[in-house]
Order: C-alpha cells, then sequence, then structure tokens
C-alpha cells in the first residue's frame, strides 16, 4: 500500500537525520511549556503539511513529486515530522521573547527564510522534485503557515491558561 | 484530517481507486470537504457524544453513515469518483478512523490529565 524507497540514498539520509536531530535538540531545551500544547502544535504543522501537499502535488494540480515516487509512500509519511522540530523551537523562542510589532514580523519573515533554506537543501537532496513548483512559492507559504502556527500556538496556551490547566496555576 | 488525507491519497494514487476531478472548481469543492467538512463532522459526533463513553459506540452507526453520505454525495456531484470501490471498503474505512481517533483522544485527555497533577 505504501511503497518503500527505490533506493535508500540521500534523500532518505537526510530526511531521517534531519527528523532525529531536530527531535534530539528540541528534547534537549528546558521545559517550558506543557506536553499537550506542544503535542497540538507538531499536529498542526502536520496538519498543514499535509493538506497543503496531499492538495497541490496531486493530480489535477501534480506541481511536485515527494522522495523518489509519483505515488505516496512511505518515507512520505516520515517527510511530515522533520519539519516539527522547527515549529517547536520557533514557538519556545517566541513564548521566551515575546516578540511584538516590527520585531514580531522579522520573527515570522525569519523562520520563514529558514524554512525556505532548509527546503532548498531537501531539494538538493532530492526530497522534493518540482514539476511545475517553484522555490520562491514556497516562502509566500511559509509565511502563512509560521503565521497560523504562532496564532494557533498563543490561542492554545490561552485556552490552557484561562482553563486554568497549567501545572503551576492549577489548584493543588 | 490527518487521517481522512493519507487514507485518500494512497486510495487514489496508489491504489487508483478513487479518481480525482480535472475540473479547478469541482477540485475546490473536494479540497473544502477534505479539509472542512469531513474533519467538522468528526469533532462535533466527538463533542456530541463525549458526554457517555458508551453514547459514541451506540450513535457510531450513525456517524458512519452521515460521513458516507457526504462522500457519495461528493460522488454524485461530481467532486472525485469512486472507480473500484465499494461501500463496505468505506465504512471500514471510516471505522477504522473512529477507532484510531477515539483511542488519540483518550490518550491525549490522560497525558492532559497527568500534567494537570
Amino acid at each position: 500500500m505504501l511503497p518503500l524507497p527505490l533506493r535508500f540514498d540521500g534523500n532518505e539520509w537526510f530526511i531521517i537525520l534531519c527528523t532525529v536531530f531536530g527531535f534530539l535538540c528540541v528534547s534537549l531545551l528546558p521545559k517550558r511549556y506543557p506536553r499537550a500544547v506542544s503535542t497540538l502544535v507538531v499536529l498542526f504543522v502536520v496538519s498543514v503539511a499535509i493538506v497543503l501537499d496531499h492538495s497541490i502535488m496531486t493530480p489535477p494540480l501534480d506541481m511536485y513529486d515527494i522522495n523518489d515516487y509519483k505515488k505516496y509512500e512511505l518515507m512520505d509519511v516520515v517527510t511530515y515530522f522533520m519539519y516539527s522540530p522547527f515549529a517547536l523551537l520557533s514557538v519556545y523562542l517566541y513564548d521566551k521573547f515575546h516578540p511584538k510589532g516590527f520585531a514580531l514580523v522579522g520573527y515570522i519573515i525569519g523562520w520563514s527564510a529558514l524554512a525556505e533554506f532548509f527546503e532548498w537543501l531537501a531539494t538538493l537532496f532530492h526530497v522534493y522534485t518540482y514539476t511545475t513548483w517553484k522555490l520562491p512559492y514556497s516562502f509566500s507559504v511559509y509565511l502563512v503557515a509560521t503565521t497560523l502556527q504562532m496564532v494557533f500556538f498563543r490561542y492554545t496556551m490561552k485556552y490552557y491558561d484561562r482553563h486554568n490547566l497549567k501545572p503551576e496555576t492549577s489548584p493543588q | 484530517m490527518i487521517l481522512d488525507h493519507n487514507v485518500m491519497t494512497v486510495v487514489t494514487l496508489n491504489l487508483g481507486m478513487y479518481q480525482f476531478t480535472e475540473s479547478p472548481s469541482d477540485y475546490l469543492a473536494l479540497t473544502l470537504v477534505r479539509i472542512v467538512i469531513l474533519p467538522l463532522l468528526i469533532v462535533w459526533y466527538f463533542d456530541i457524544t463525549s458526554m457517555k463513553a458508551y453514547q459514541k459506540w451506540i450513535w457510531l452507526p450513525v456517524g458512519i453513515a452521515v460521513l458516507i453520505g457526504v462522500e457519495y454525495l461528493s460522488d454524485v456531484l461530481g467532486v472525485f469518483e469512486h472507480t473500484r470501490w465499494n461501500l463496505w471498503w468505506s465504512v471500514i474505512e471510516w471505522f477504522a478512523v473512529f477507532v484510531v481517533l477515539n483511542y488519540a483522544w483518550l490518550w491525549y485527555r490522560k497525558m492532559l490529565r497527568k500534567e494537570r497533577g
């Protein structure tokens, strides 16, 4: 149903190493917010990636392919977790520094630029093969996705606080 | 949403059992069905049946019937086409999605309660 990689080469190693290294880095950070919130952030990022990819990489649009096949393959599933550590790190730093106004705009542009750079690296390793898609298009997608992610994180944290769910603020 | 998108992509791209429309407006409708209507119906179902555990299982056939209804209505309206598909596979598909979601929901609730202390 989900084919295995055609050859276990550059793209597979890139995805595995980035995902493992990313989650390892994030797990070493001191805890700032509940695991329930970080789980939702990961789910949100994976959902956005799947919705966008499955809408524009499948026929009739078919703008690019991920990994070895035109079909949906096993490594594609892992690919969706590759961006999660970036998302966790971006909301972590957002929560730590609380950028506002122009600083927030700069923060979102900075993370979008980093995601764009990371996608460029991924194309070098043949994780993405474009047909009608172009790399600069992705920047606008990252701007929207990063903004949505920040809004989602703020809303989730506010909900958590409003319902007195934070461990340190909950009644004993 | 994650589960539904994955299932639909596997069934369409890998197994060739669905055919997506070539018309841009119908494809937009399909995207809205996948992103908005189906996930909202599932969330609504969990919300209205979450008061008592047995309600989820009692109302499950109705929930699955509604989801299959939306799926087949989309087919009738030309949003996508079931090419080599059987109605019973839809029943199995939505039941499996429900079971996975139910246990993911229970796991998340348990984690939330544990973190609250």
